[in-house]
């Protein structure tokens, strides 16, 4: 039982921020993110399930969590043109780093999402490409634009990188 | 096609968004509210995109199901119009002592149609059961007849039950308690559900009375004896077996939970000979396909997973609630004759709630309790009464929300089992008595049903053990806990079994 116990808690103190920055990226709402999370975590330990290596139980831990969001957005009682206003999460970024993550939420899904997992969690373009389930080169001309519109953006700010 | 630059990692743009997201950190209590495996405060609704996907269906379900009932009763409305032309309606009364014919044996079969529930179903089978109705009316000097004979229509019976002033009563006013138990000012109806002849041709009458105040919908079966007399007939007894003669099979908020499978009963009794809208007088082959149907259900599924499976009878687990507590006593490796039933204080049971987990009983629920089983002159409450009746508790402090219902009895060698429910979570907590009077924590089950992901179909599925101080964060609120003060046997999660 304490193996387990253990085990439980190191696999969510190792991806813990990976899940929770994915949640909250592609929901825009902390409130929503912690239902994702949460959720994600239950699936994992709910089944004993075997994972090859670790980078499987990462990539199973992303795909999990964009399907919660997805699942949870699908709801047919909820808005998902949350304004940007509305979004108070932000607060609890550091106030440096507000503007990039507003500007980065600010991004459609399809060009936030694979920046934030090729450059925050740090996947291999194939491995982003698997987990998003669209085709490398989809992902590539994905990652192009979206930083080409993040740049722009954040020009826009008054943020220069 | 691509520039190379484009996929550097290091780029200015990349270091500043691993800067921005990198101090992204879920709140602390979700954390570890996950690593410990229970609901994280205010989120206990995981998968709350599937009930309400399955709350949709089954509203657009009701919807289709109410309007095919009334194109239905529509079409019999208009096909019943014509024959009511050649025979006199059944019209309510002006004198009783015309209206109603005494039973005369005839060679039509069957008895009185029941209605298509389930649960009345099961309740019935067991009412009517032969050896159960005989004993109550060997007392009365009474025989179920053996010949068929014919019963009045249901029309009939409510004019009857009308008549002698059982359609709206009060308790003040019960036409057979003389006024003797004005303890309660609602309003009571009694609907017949079945009937069936004595060999002296008095009626034996199944009917569920309607309590105007129940908030929740309780169908009390009662027994009633209806003699003839002269052109009418007289109520000579009123019995309760739902207290005194079988004991409840279910509760209604278990009913909601522990979905019995109406087309899979159904089936079960067209397939053993029986036609589900008609009665017969319940026999051995009814009561073996109920058991049958018991036994293979998801019900037993479940509870299998829960219960060690050689330690109780199919049957009998899912007729009562006081075998389901007996059972969790015995999952604790409790023997049975550890298990007799003690008497409790409600007082005891009320602060070992308040102090151990946090949750105080509301008001009602003692006075719903009382209204059943304490005898009102003293402060006892007896545990077997208990446990055929859920009681609501409301949320108080515990971020839990065990909210609903609970059952609770103490074993023999002073350990106190309490049972809870909610909507998501059966939660059993185990308490060890101590030196000084109070109890201890020894070990929290918390179950969770069918909000599952993977839509397996399994009702519920156990999911966390939890002991010692891993409880103190989230299941419950608890002013102080300690570990286990008793080694604990080893409790194994079970996994869902198939149907035997």
């Amino acid at each position: 039982m304490k193996n387990l116990q253990d085990d439980r808690d190191s696999i969510v103190a190792k991806y813990s921020q990976t899940v929770w920055r994915l949640a909250l990226s592609r929901t825009r709402s902390e409130d929503a993110a912690e239902e994702v999370y949460q959720e994600t975590f239950m699936r994992l330990f709910q089944k004993e399930r075997s994972f090859d290596s670790e980078e499987h139980r990462k990539a199973w831990l992303i795909r999990t969590t964009l399907i919660c969001c997805k699942r949870y957005w699908s709801a047919a009682f909820r808005d998902e043109t949350l304004s940007l206003e509305e979004v108070t999460d932000i607060a609890c970024y550091p106030d440096e780093d507000k503007g990039v993550m507003e500007v980065l939420l600010r991004l459609p899904a399809k060009y936030r999402i694979p920046l934030q997992l090729y450059y925050v969690e740090g996947l291999e373009p194939d491995e982003c490409a698997k987990v998003l389930n669209i085709r490398p080169v989809t992902f590539r001309v994905r990652i192009s634009r979206g930083k080409a519109m993040l740049k722009e953006k954040l020009k826009g700010e008054g943020i220069y990188v | 096609m691509f520039d190379q630059t484009t996929f550097d990692r290091n780029d200015a743009l990349g270091q500043r968004l691993r800067s921005a997201c990198g101090k992204a950190n879920p709140p602390p209590a979700l954390e570890r509210a996950v690593k410990l495996g229970v609901p994280y405060a205010g989120k206990v609704s995981t998968g709350l995109h599937v009930r309400k996907f399955a709350k949709a269906v089954v509203s657009y379900a009701v919807c289709v199901v109410l309007l095919l009932g009334a194109v239905y009763l529509g079409f019999r409305l208009l096909s019943t119009q014509t024959p009511a032309a050649t025979q006199p309606p059944v019209t309510a009364p002006t004198d009783t002592t015309d209206s109603i014919k005494p039973v005369e044996p005839t060679d039509s079969f069957p008895y009185t149609a029941l209605p298509n529930d389930p649960e009345l179903l099961l309740r019935l089978a067991q009412y009517g059961a032969p050896e159960v109705m005989d004993a109550k009316l060997n007392a009365l000097g009474l025989k179920l007849s053996t010949k068929p004979l014919s019963t009045p229509s249901m029309a009939e019976l409510r004019l009857i039950l009308r008549d002698l002033g059982y359609d709206a009563y009060t308790t003040i006013n019960d036409p057979l308690n003389n006024g003797s138990q004005p303890y309660d000012d609602a309003t009571y109806t009694t609907v017949p559900l079945a009937c069936y002849p004595t060999e002296t041709g008095e009626l034996v009458l199944i009917h569920s009375l309607i309590h105007s105040k129940q908030v929740t919908p309780y169908r009390n079966l009662l027994m009633m004896v209806l003699k003839s007399e002269g052109d009418t007939y007289k109520c000579i007894a009123n019995f309760h077996p739902d207290h005194h003669i079988t004991g409840r099979i279910t509760d209604p908020n278990t009913t909601a939970k522990v979905q019995y499978n109406v087309n899979r009963l159904l089936n079960i009794l067209a397939l053993s000979g029986t036609k589900p809208e008609i009665t017969q007088s319940p026999d051995e082959a009814t009561l073996t396909a109920l058991k049958d149907y018991l036994s293979s259900s998801p019900i037993i599924e479940t509870r299998t997973s829960f219960y060690k499976p050689e330690h109780y009878d199919l049957y009998e687990l899912a007729l009562s609630n006081q075998a389901v507590s007996s059972l969790t006593a015995r999952k604790y490796g409790l023997t049975g004759d550890e298990t007799k039933w003690c008497i409790l204080k409600h007082s005891d049971v009320e602060n070992q709630l308040r102090t151990h987990l946090g949750i105080s009983l509301a008001p009602k629920a003692w006075d719903a309790l009382s209204e059943q089983c304490w005898d009102g002159s003293s402060d006892v409450v007896y545990v077997e009464e208990i446990n055929t009746h859920f009681v609501y508790m409301e949320k108080e402090r515990n971020s839990f929300a065990l909210n609903q219902a609970f059952q609770a009895f103490e074993t023999t060698d002073g350990r106190m089992i309490v049972y809870l429910l909610n909507d998501d979570h059966h939660v059993t907590v185990l308490l060890n008595p101590t030196e000084d009077g109070s109890y201890h924590i020894g070990a929290v089950q918390v179950l969770e049903d069918s909000n599952i992901p993977d839509e397996e179909a399994a009702l519920f599925k156990p999911s966390t053990l939890i002991t010692g101080t891993g409880i103190e964060t989230r299941t419950v609120a608890l002013p102080t806990v300690n570990l286990p003060t008793v080694a604990l046997p080893k409790i194994t999660v079970f996994p869902v079994h198939s149907p035997r």
